[in-house]
């Protein structure tokens, strides 16, 4: 993070799915789940704190993994429902504290790698017919929004607290994370999430989800549950 | 569920082979002091130099005699077949480069094997594609050369004859030649070059284009050519000929010519050239791929280190705490000494 490859330990991107700190992923025949937890103490350097499923370096190293493997070892799946272990939060998107302890290489490299993992994510819709759909359990904010954008569709619980909210609107004057916006104009297109990237509402709540076009379709709690 | 039900359910037209998954072993290499070693590929560094080396080494006889067996065999092969094997261990060096050595600022690639084996084996697993496995091991190889594409650092390839060995830069082997910002070739009897199915498209960058087209854009008399022609290996003055080499040397001038570049490119810092060689790589049209990165380029050049993002009052550093970051309007062209942090500062 900081100067520090000569500092801290070298970043190894091998992992296997019993190292996985941050993710669950169960298979059902054609069916897979990809649950994001988080775990907050589980941050690839120390000094930040990766609270309401807020993500590093070491969380996507292990999501790129997962949808490799998927590919590789589980060509039987057809779908994967990419949801939230965490409590009313889908995913906050990049951890700020890590970013604002980071060097510019690092932040560069970090975004780097993500986008390219959410670009494994539509390029494993598009050839690999694995399809992946966000059942978006709480908030999307951010970058936690283009995790979501990376799939085909997007569902958001109506439970009156899940939303999509965009900080960076108003805080930098851009769009959420520089990840994953191939989305919006291609795989998800149609789903009308396209319009969302020209003039995207600072926060949209579930039962606005389909109106604004941050979401496919918005569901109850009670449905998106039994739905599970 | 439901609607995940529905779409598993939904006819499609899969590619053929039983589906029974590859799983993925580790590929650990062996750690050297300056060096990954990994089975096909082996990556060296010299922080002295700043510079890094990149070598693939092509498949082997047996590697071949695998793929020309058929998709059933090359499924057999799983993990140990060799395009998965030395691409997976060529994304891993590219990640190690990335994150690990942030002063290296020159990265060299370098190919060994048997020319011909590579266009044998591309062949093959070109001709295998509709097997399903064979697809994802074609794909995978995209993603890897379009990792490599997207470093932000020099890559040089060099098509030199090192401890009497050949280089291999032919099909899938002369996609780095081709992803690379400069291509030198030694004119050597022993060198040689060729395209094979694979350069034709199969392994696309981020922007669609093939790298072939990328490198012969603005010439489509020489891409018609060559696609017309023959998949058979040519030699250097050839190869020159047709548009694929940046700068071809005879043995007398190869030591200092390279010598002279590498230095050159050295002395700058690690990420001066990104810009411009990213814009030389990524020619022609864009897609909506390419925007994104090149929206990427923009954070990195602009949010990143912008006083009113990263500056002491800025929004990201001030986030979580009490005060409210102060945005100033007016354009600043010189950053506040001490908020732009870099590991390496020109000598």
């Amino acid at each position: 993070m900081d100067s520090a490859p000569q500092q801290q330990p070298p970043v190894e991107f091998e992992t296997d799915p019993s190292r996985y700190r941050h993710w669950q992923v169960s298979y059902d025949g054609p069916i897979a789940r990809l649950k994001m937890c988080v775990d907050p103490a589980g941050g690839l350097r120390p000094g930040y704190e990766l609270k309401l499923n807020s993500y590093d370096l070491g969380v996507d190293i292990e999501l790129a993994d997962v949808v490799r493997r998927m590919r590789f070892e589980h060509p039987e799946v057809r779908v994967v429902v990419l949801s939230s272990g965490t409590d009313n939060v889908f995913c906050a998107g990049a951890n700020i504290h890590m970013l604002g302890m980071s060097t510019h290489a690092w932040k560069v490299n970090f975004c780097k790698f993500t986008n390219e993992t959410r670009c494994e994510m539509e390029d494993a819709t598009a050839f690999s017919d694995q399809i992946y759909i966000a059942a978006a359990n709480g908030t999307c904010a951010g970058g936690g929004y283009e995790l979501a954008l990376a799939c085909k569709e997007i569902y958001l619980q109506d439970d009156g607290n899940s939303a999509v909210s965009l900080p960076e609107v108003p805080l930098l004057g851009v769009l959420p994370a520089p990840a994953a916006s191939p989305a919006s104009s291609t795989s998800a297109g149609s789903d009308a999430t396209a319009p969302t990237c020209s003039r995207p509402p600072p926060r949209a709540s579930a039962a606005s989800g389909p109106r604004t076009g941050t979401s496919s379709t918005a569901c109850s709690r009670a449905a998106s549950s039994s739905r599970r | 569920m439901k609607r995940a039900q529905a779409v598993a359910a939904a006819p499609v037209a899969l590619l053929a082979g039983e589906r029974r998954g590859v799983t993925l072993g580790p590929i650990t290499p062996e750690l050297a002091a300056r060096a990954r070693i990994y089975r096909h590929v082996e990556l060296s560094w010299d922080n002295e130099a700043r510079t890094a080396q990149i070598l693939v080494r092509g498949p082997s006889a047996a590697d071949v005699a695998i793929v020309q067996a058929g998709a059933a065999a090359i499924h057999a092969a799983g993990d140990q077949l060799w395009a998965l094997r030395a691409f997976r261990e060529l994304d891993d060096a590219l990640l190690q480069l990335r994150t690990n050595h942030l002063d290296i600022g020159l990265v060299l690639l370098r190919s060994a094997g048997d020319p011909a084996q590579v266009l044998a084996h591309d062949a093959a697993l070109a001709a295998a594609r509709e097997h399903w496995f064979a697809n994802e091991v074609l794909r995978h190889m995209a993603r890897v050369l379009r990792r490599l594409d997207l470093t932000s650092r020099s890559f040089f390839a060099l098509g030199d004859v090192v401890g009497g060995r050949a280089p291999a830069f032919a099909g899938c082997l002369l996609e780095l030649a081709l992803a690379a910002d400069r291509f030198y070739l030694l004119d050597d009897p022993s060198v040689q070059v060729g395209l094979s199915a694979l350069n034709e498209g199969a392994l696309p960058m981020s922007h669609g284009l093939s790298r072939l087209a990328a490198r012969l854009y603005g010439e489509p008399d020489k891409l018609e050519a060559l696609l017309a022609g023959p998949r058979a290996l040519m030699d250097a003055e050839a190869a020159d000929d047709a548009g694929l080499v940046t700068v071809r040397l005879d043995g007398i001038d190869w030591d200092d010519d390279t010598r002279l570049a590498i230095e050159e490119r050295s002395s700058l810092s690690p990420d001066a050239l990104t810009g411009m060689e990213a814009n030389l790589r990524f020619v022609g049209p864009e897609n909506e791929t390419s925007k994104i990165f090149a929206r990427l380029t923009a954070w990195q050049n602009w949010i990143f280190i912008r006083p009113n993002a990263t500056g002491p009052e800025g929004a990201l550093s001030l986030y979580g705490k009490p005060q409210r970051p102060q945005v100033r309007l007016e354009p600043r062209l010189v950053s506040p000494a001490g908020e732009r942090k870099q590991s390496w500062s020109a000598p």
